[in-house]
């Protein structure tokens, strides 16, 4: 890439020729992810849908700097992070905020704990941690379920906190998947509002889901189509 | 302690220790008892050196005995001294009367003190049927009586003990009447065990011996101070260094223990790989062990210690010395000097410290080293 392509790059996430390759069971290559170009801009969030394992995980995980293409980049605001060694990626990836389909919080641990995981490495003082968590808690009716432990939660109360956790470091790059599969439409509602605020504040927001409520949402400014490797814009 | 608590880091590796008890406490008393351990031999070497040395600053430079073919042989006090008053370099030359008898409880030293009090311990001088015994004879509990079986049968009424701190080279001593030491001994009136004198400068020492050789008519066996603390000093420091190599296997083991908790803790990985995907570098997650090794660490050395100083300094120390030194009977008490023991202490510290968190941050950093999608997808 020249040097006035990335200067032309948006602010935000892209992928430019992103191809992913992985071993099958039987140890050949099998093409996950095939040519894929997508920009993802800052204060527009963006919805990836597509059917089981057409590869909206892989790709949410590419962008994430957690997997490296076989070939081509991922870029954010401009910098091709995929290039990076995974100790800068490591550093970078605070920037980021990610809510996993599988969830992934940590048992034994409580509500609070498991949303104020991402900000310990920060520095902040305990009181700021506190203030933090109780805010967000607050807007995502999480705050009576502070103490308990997650593994006692039901699956959307589990799944508000893995967004929270997600959220709590206000992330330049937020990305979600299926955030809405364990929801009710209040919750859907409720979590639409709270990232339609984070992209108002210059967040890139990327949601990967086949949920059909957030297909017809309002708050996507672009919406792609993943099928078989192969992403496409929607109009 | 507030201001700790106040930092997230800390508090979340308290957290991570409250969710694994069994590998804490596991942890826990592999570094107590390893500290302790070696806590206890150092410190023990260290100030037994230390008593030693003192002790031995107080002994005759030089101390003549009397050798025949049967080994040692009285010595004729007159003709003693006028030889060894011939002998430039000599000063304050004085016969001593002692030896070794048997009691019902084993061997035990006989020295005769000289006709006068002996400062701090009694009024009056010791009379003939009396004796004065050492903090390792007999309990104070049983009758103030002492058979002694010598070259005759001598049953002595205690008048005293001696100070349970000089137990280090008193602790098997009978002090007696010069005629009682001389009838179990089987010595006439004009003869000595030995003959101790002083010099002005120890450096001389080496060049009166010939000198002293010479003197005498007869053939004697000349024992020097500075030979006698070298002796000393190699004994201790021969046992306590054999004693502390026994400890390499022993913090081998904790080593490996602690790599084996670290990295076959399969849950480890995963959670590693959540924090990395969750903000988290190499260095905070290294860091987090550390803390939480220190966490576990930190109280279980000051145990470790706190063990190794009540057993040295407030316990009888017989089975040490057992152990240490094979004393089998009527064993020492040793007081030490708590204030020579803080370099072993820290060189304890150091000696399970320094393996035990160079091994934490080893399989913290092989464990940190995890690709994070693999693992989380292999959940």
């Amino acid at each position: 890439m020249n040097t006035d392509a990335l200067e032309q790059e948006p602010l935000g996430l892209a992928c430019r020729d992103v191809m992913l390759e992985r071993a099958d069971r039987g140890g050949s290559p099998r093409l996950i992810l095939n040519k894929i170009n997508a920009a993802f801009r800052k204060g527009l969030p963006a919805l990836i849908a597509g059917p089981t394992g057409a590869g909206k995980t892989t790709l949410l995980h590419l962008l994430a700097g957690l997997l490296r293409p076989t070939s081509g980049e991922v870029l954010a605001d401009g910098q091709p992070i995929s290039r990076w060694t995974q100790r800068h990626r490591d550093r970078w990836r605070r920037q980021v905020g990610i809510a996993f389909q599988q969830l992934h919080l940590i048992s034994g641990r409580t509500v609070f704990e498991n949303m104020t995981v991402p900000l310990i490495p920060h520095g902040y003082r305990w009181q700021q941690v506190v203030c933090t968590a109780d805010r967000l808690a607050q807007q995502l009716d999480l705050q009576p379920l502070f103490d308990r432990p997650v593994h006692l939660l039901s699956g959307g109360q589990r799944q508000r906190v893995a967004i929270a956790r997600a959220m709590i470091v206000k992330p330049r790059y937020l990305l979600l998947d299926e955030p809405t599969a364990f929801q009710d439409d209040e919750n859907v509602r409720l979590l639409s509002c709270l990232w339609e605020q984070a992209a108002a504040e210059g967040c890139c927001l990327v949601v990967c889901s086949h949920d059909r409520r957030l297909r017809e949402h309002m708050l996507f400014a672009d919406r792609y189509e993943l099928r078989t490797g192969h992403l496409e814009m929607l109009a | 302690m507030k201001v700790l608590l106040q930092r997230p880091l800390i508090l979340w590796a308290v957290g991570d220790i409250q969710r694994t008890p069994l590998q804490a406490v596991l942890l826990f008393a592999a570094a107590a008892s390893l500290t302790g351990l070696v806590a206890i031999v150092l410190v023990l070497g260290q100030a037994l050196s230390l008593t030693c040395d003192r002790l031995m600053s107080s002994s005759p430079a030089v101390v003549v005995r009397r050798i025949n073919v049967g080994g040692w042989a009285p010595l004729p006090v007159g003709q003693a001294l006028m030889h060894v008053k011939s002998v430039p370099g000599v000063l304050n030359p004085r016969v001593r009367l002692w030896g070794v008898v048997q009691t019902d409880t084993g061997p035990v030293t006989v020295v005769a003190v000289p006709s006068k009090a002996i400062d701090g311990m009694t009024e009056r001088p010791l009379r003939s049927g009396q004796a004065l015994i050492g903090p390792g004879l007999m309990p104070a509990s049983q009758p103030a009586t002492m058979t002694l079986r010598g070259e005759q049968r001598l049953s002595l009424k205690v008048a005293g003990r001696l100070p349970a701190a000089s137990a280090m080279a008193t602790h098997d001593l009978v002090l007696v009447h010069p005629d009682d030491a001389r009838n179990l001994l089987g010595l006439a009136p004009d003869q000595a065990s030995d003959l101790a004198l002083d010099v002005f400068h120890d450096q001389e020492v080496e060049t009166l011996c010939a000198d002293l050789n010479a003197a005498f008519p007869w053939p004697v066996h000349i024992s020097t101070r500075i030979a006698r603390q070298r002796r000393c000093q190699s004994d201790i420091a021969q046992r306590t260094s054999i004693s502390a190599l026994a400890f390499v296997p022993a913090l081998l083991a904790m080593a490996f223990l602690v790599g084996a908790l670290g990295i076959w803790e399969h849950n480890q990985r995963f959670l590693a790989a959540l924090l990395k995907a969750l903000g988290w570098d190499s260095a905070d997650l290294i860091r987090l062990r550390m803390v939480e090794a220190t966490l576990i660490g930190l109280p279980a050395v000051v145990c470790g210690l706190s063990c190794a100083y009540i057993t040295l300094f407030r316990w009888d120390m017989t089975w040490v010395s057992q152990r240490l030194f094979g004393w089998s009977t009527m064993a020492t008490r040793l007081r030490l000097n708590p204030g020579d023991a803080v370099t072993g202490m820290l060189l304890s510290v150091m000696m399970v410290g320094l393996p035990y968190l160079l091994t934490v941050a080893w399989t913290a950093w092989q464990s940190v080293k995890v690709d994070p999608a693999d693992r989380l997808q292999e959940r």
